[in-house]
């Protein structure tokens, strides 16, 4: 037994864990974060996105339009609109202050997709904003000779035959980069490249003459593993051209960068991090959580807390569990709702599943049908809270942002 | 094949219609015997029946008591294709298990019904079937050994296809037979629509091969005819792990949820058997998905820990004869019809029988129509490999570019193409990268099926190289596919997503029903990566 009492125990390391984490770290609190593995941030875009598409159907200018068409029992309805506001701008402060700016809030941003679709986000790094090509006549899509999963005549394609672009010419483009070797490398190996010096010259050089200056190019994102511009701002003023990195299947060098930023934060803030532990049960005493035990390398432990909160996921996070016909959370056994038809078998069509979590009320603790909280320091953040379609509304990372900065401020 | 101009209006002696495993034998036998014969299918080959189905090449066990003629024709034809049909076929043998659930009579009869079929068996004890087959439930009360194998259908059909093309059979896909042409009582010819196209053809010929197993009465009707099918849907799962070595089957009266069919690294179990309002009826519900599952356990009790990849279903032709007779109690033999009795000569229907005996119906039919045109060649399908050993020279090659077990999986896939996937290989070491690593599908496989005129769809690359079947169901190597599609120039003026879409969404489709436990994660995975990370679906700003 871990002597230690914390003020707050997070569960999860996605993004949901890593920023209430951060967030309750910066008010003072002692913190203390346990995952089981990375999460989807590593594999995701590290794009936040809030609302992408009104439940009502089409592509929203501006997020908050799409909040009078959200359903009961949304989790941003739960947030509300000022936490929200707040949440976005203690974000781009950690941003700022860790030196990976983001770009502003200002409706939504698009993103260039490695599929020739164009994503709508909302807290955006400089390197991946669709709008900083307004001005190219030309756009270079360019793609590294040999690389993985990654095709410029795709995106080419896509973006020629789109009336949204139609003053712009897109051109395939190849860059070589022997040094990775013929072939079976990803954007990962390539961005560590870029990382040195010899890789951004490489790069840089191989690309001069082959591009017209003032012209635009959408890239795969190589430009740097690491969080910050310098790659990115240093290959825009040698090429003399704006530059998009586009989203693309995973791993996400994008997400990745946002992650190991988060990282160092937590520790310069002093948060104590196990990892490769997961939460097995806990044990709770008159409506409140003591403490919950882990199992990994080191054996059963257990760890006590004031407050605990659980951004354990969803499905893929390992924070739900199923079995057929039945759903509930990992580490409390709290029972989830389960409509009849958890997928649709059109895969574009919205996904019951997706909104399966566990039911909260505005102060993120699970409750039952009256509201009440059944445990009432045990705070829920991100995915695992039911009631969001994201990948069909396009508001995973939102809802983890908002969600994740309510609970800490309820500490 | 997918020139449709060099045959318009090409005589033909033969048109085989419809490319599951029983025309695709019925093209080989025609054309060994010296008919000119070609085959059109409407979708690709092996897209219906013969790729919706268990994957057992029979012993002939399971027919021992209700079937004794289909038994013994199993075990004579399960010898046959252990012997042509190498690479398509994986010699695991069979095991057959009664519990302590099960009815302890049914056993002797059984054993009786072998002994009188020839159908071969050998009594071992629990304990040593428990030893054998590990995960086997411990109400395991008595077992024997039969000589049950795995069989491929996509490969069967394919390499049935490509051994006709030696001997001058033809054959197109995404072709459909929409009309059959006659005067005088004749057959005179068929009309052929396009898929793609759309475009019709005319192709004279002497004698039509209806061969659409479950479509046969639509394909009948066609020129008026009527037969009488009732079609019948099993549905089937496919779990991502091998639970057993050999096929296990329970031994009891045939019902739902009694095979285990090991193929690769996965085992397929079922079946169903329900009333389906059509041969196209082939989609399984969440309900047949769940009930089917829960049989596994009788047997498997640990299989509820894993993951079901997917769950699919085939249509069954079953006869008609009268109305007592249904689902599973109705023949399951084949019925070769003449509809020279309906008053037109030159149209013959096959359907039923199993895939097991489909060389066996094949030689039946094509005994009757080289009757027709007076040849009296033998069938020799029973004697020659559909498909050669691997040669020497092309193994010693294949050793330096491809993992010594890959080179003979890409032979068993490819057959004839093997060697220029080889090529490509050879030629650039970066073809030798994976496409599918679940499946071990490299470049250089990949580009050799997606080039070939056949391959309309990524389904149809799929099916002939198993890419997106294992473990991601295509989440991973989908996209990788369609940026090699792209990087061929084999696009054509098609986007991205609408190549991809339709590829991910057949995946999806065979995902849904089976939704829960370790498939959720995985789902979950596919449709972030696709629809959050990528906005595979969206449209775009005004
Ligand atoms: C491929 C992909 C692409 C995406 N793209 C985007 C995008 O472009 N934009 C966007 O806004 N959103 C995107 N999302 C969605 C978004 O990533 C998620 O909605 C959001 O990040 C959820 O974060 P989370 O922290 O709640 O959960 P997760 O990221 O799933 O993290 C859960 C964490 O909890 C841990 N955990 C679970 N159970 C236990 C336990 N018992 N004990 C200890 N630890 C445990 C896990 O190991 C993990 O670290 C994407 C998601 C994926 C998968
Ligand atoms: C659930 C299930 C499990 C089974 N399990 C086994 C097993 O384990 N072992 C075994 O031996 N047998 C098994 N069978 C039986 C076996 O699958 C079939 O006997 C065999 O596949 C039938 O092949 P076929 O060529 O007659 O029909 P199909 O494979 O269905 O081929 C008919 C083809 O005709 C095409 N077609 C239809 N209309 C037209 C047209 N107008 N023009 C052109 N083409 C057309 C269709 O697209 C189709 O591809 C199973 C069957 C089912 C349903
Ligand atoms: C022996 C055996 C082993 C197998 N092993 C594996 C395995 O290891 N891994 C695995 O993933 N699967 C495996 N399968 C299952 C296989 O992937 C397919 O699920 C199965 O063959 C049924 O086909 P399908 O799911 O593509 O059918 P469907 O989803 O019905 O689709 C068939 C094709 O027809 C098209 N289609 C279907 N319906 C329509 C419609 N209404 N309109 C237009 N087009 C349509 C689809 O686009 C698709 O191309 C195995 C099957 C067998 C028989």
């Amino acid at each position: 037994m871990n002597g230690k009492i914390y003020d707050n125990i997070v569960i999860g390391a996605g993004m949901a864990g890593l920023l209430n984490a951060v967030f309750s770290a910066s008010s003072g609190k002692s913190v203390k974060l346990i995952t089981a593995g990375a999460g989807s941030l590593t594999i995701g875009s590290g794009l936040i996105d809030l609302l992408g598409y009104s439940t009502v159907g089409g592509i929203l200018k501006d997020p908050f339009d799409g909040f009078s068409t959200l359903e009961a029992g949304h989790p941003y309805l739960k947030c509300g609109r000022a936490a929200i506001d707040k949440a976005v701008r203690a974000f781009l402060d950690i941003c700022d202050k860790r030196g990976f700016p983001y770009l502003p809030a200002n409706g939504c941003r698009f993103v260039p997709t490695a599929m020739g679709r164009l994503k709508p986000s909302f807290l955006v790094p400089p390197s991946m904003d669709m709008e900083s090509l307004r001005g190219a006549e030309t756009v270079y899509v360019a793609g590294v000779d040999g690389m993985k999963d990654f095709s410029p005549e795709i995106i080419c394609g896509a973006f020629s035959s789109m009336e949204y672009f139609k003053c712009k010419r897109f051109e395939p483009l190849s860059v070589s980069l022997p040094e990775l070797g013929a072939a079976g490398f990803g954007s990962m190996e390539a961005a560590r490249f870029m990382d040195s010096e010899e890789g951004c010259s490489a790069f840089i050089d191989r690309l001069k003459g082959k591009i017209n200056t003032g012209c635009g190019m959408i890239i795969p994102p190589i430009l740097g593993s690491k969080p910050g511009l310098w790659v990115y701002e240093r290959v825009k003023s040698e090429l003399n051209a704006e530059i998009c990195e586009s989203a693309v299947i995973p791993p996400a060098v994008t997400g990745y960068r946002l992650r190991s930023m988060l990282m160092g934060f937590l520790g310069d803030l002093g948060v104590e991090l196990a990892e490769n532990a997961r939460v097995i049960s806990a044990e709770v005493k008159n409506g409140r959580c003591i403490s919950v035990s882990t199992a990994g390398p080191g054996g059963v432990k257990s760890h006590r807390a004031d407050n605990f909160t659980v951004a354990s996921g969803g499905f893929y996070g390992g924070g739900l569990t199923s079995a057929a016909g039945r759903v509930w959370e990992s580490v409390f056994g709290l029972p989830v709702k389960t409509p009849d038809g958890w997928a649709s078998a059109d895969f574009s069509e919205r996904q019951n599943y997706s909104g399966f979590g566990v039911s909260v009320n505005d102060r993120l603790n699970a409750c039952d049908i009256l509201g009440k909280p059944v445990y009432e320091n045990v705070y829920f953040a991100g995915r695992i809270i039911a009631g969001a379609d994201s990948p069909y509304e396009h508001s995973g990372n939102g809802v983890a942002l908002a969600t994740s900065y309510l609970a800490a401020s309820l500490l | 094949m997918r020139d449709f101009k060099g045959i318009a209006d090409t005589w033909f002696d033969v048109v085989i219609i419809g490319g599951g495993v029983t025309g695709a034998g019925i093209l080989r036998d025609l054309s060994m015997r010296g008919l000119k014969t070609v085959l059109f299918e409407k979708s690709d080959l092996a897209s219906g029946t013969s790729s919706r189905f268990h994957g057992l090449l029979h012993s002939g066990a399971r027919y021992a008591v209700t079937d004794p003629e289909a038994a013994a024709e199993c075990a004579s034809e399960n010898a046959v294709l252990n012997r042509i049909a190498k690479y398509a076929v994986e010699p695991s043998g069979g095991m057959f298990v009664r519990t302590k659930n099960d009815d302890r009579d049914f056993e002797e009869r059984w054993k009786e019904g072998c002994s009188a079929s020839g159908v071969f068996f050998e009594r071992i004890s629990a304990g040593e079937a428990r030893e054998m087959e590990p995960g086997l439930t411990s109400d395991t009360e008595s077992a024997y050994l039969v000589k049950d194998c795995a069989v491929d259908g996509f490969r069967l059909v394919w390499q049935n296809v490509l051994s006709a093309g030696f001997y001058g059979g033809d054959f197109r896909t995404y072709a459909e037979v929409a009309c059959i042409e006659h005067s005088g009582g004749k057959v005179t010819g068929v009309r052929v629509r396009d898929a793609v196209s759309g475009e019709e053809i005319s192709v004279p010929c002497g004698c039509v091969v209806n061969a659409t197993g479950p479509w046969s009465a639509h394909t009948a009707k066609l020129v008026g005819a009527h037969i009488g099918i009732k079609p019948d849907k099993g549905a089937l799962l496919a779990f991502n792990h091998r639970f057993c070595s050999r096929v296990v089957n329970r031994l009891r009266m045939p019902s739902d949820g009694d095979i285990f069919v090991p193929h690769g690294s996965v085992t397929i179990f079922g079946t169903t058997s329900s009333d389906a309002s059509g041969p196209d009826d082939s989609q399984p519900s969440d309900a047949e998905a769940r009930y089917l599952a829960g049989l596994a356990g009788e047997i498997f009790p640990e299989i509820e820990s894993h993951r079901i990849l997917r769950a699919f279903a085939g249509t069954r032709p079953l006869i008609d004869l009268d109305h007592a007779h249904l689902g599973r109690d109705a023949s399951r033999n084949f019925i070769i019809t003449d509809h020279e009795k309906d008053g037109l000569s030159g149209f013959i229907t096959i359907f039923g029988g199993k895939l097991t005996t489909y060389r066996l119906m094949a030689e039946k039919i094509s005994d009757i129509v080289c009757g027709k045109f007076f040849i009296t060649k033998k069938c020799r399908t029973a004697e020659e490999e559909l498909l050669p050993s691997m040669s020497q020279s092309l193994a010693d090659r294949a050793k330096k570019v491809f993992p010594p077990s890959g080179a003979e999986l890409i032979y068993a896939r490819l057959g004839p193409l093997f060697e220029t996937a080889l090529k490509k290989a050879e030629a650039d070491p970066r073809r030798r990268e994976l496409l599918c690593e679940c499946e071990f599908v490299t470049l250089a496989e990949y580009e050799t099926a997606a080039a070939l005129d056949t391959s309309v769809s990524l389904s149809d690359i799929r099916r002939r190289t198993r890419m997106g079947m294992g473990t991601c169901q295509g989440s991973f190597c989908g996209f990788r596919a369609l940026v090699s599609v792209f990087g061929m120039g084999l696009n054509r003026e098609r986007g991205g997503a609408e190549i991809l879409l339709p590829f991910l969404n057949e995946r999806w489709k065979g995902m849904k029903p089976a939704m829960w436990g370790l498939q959720m994660p995985e789902a979950e995975l596919m449709k972030n990566i696709y629809s959050s990370s990528l906005n595979i679906s969206g449209g775009q700003p005004e």
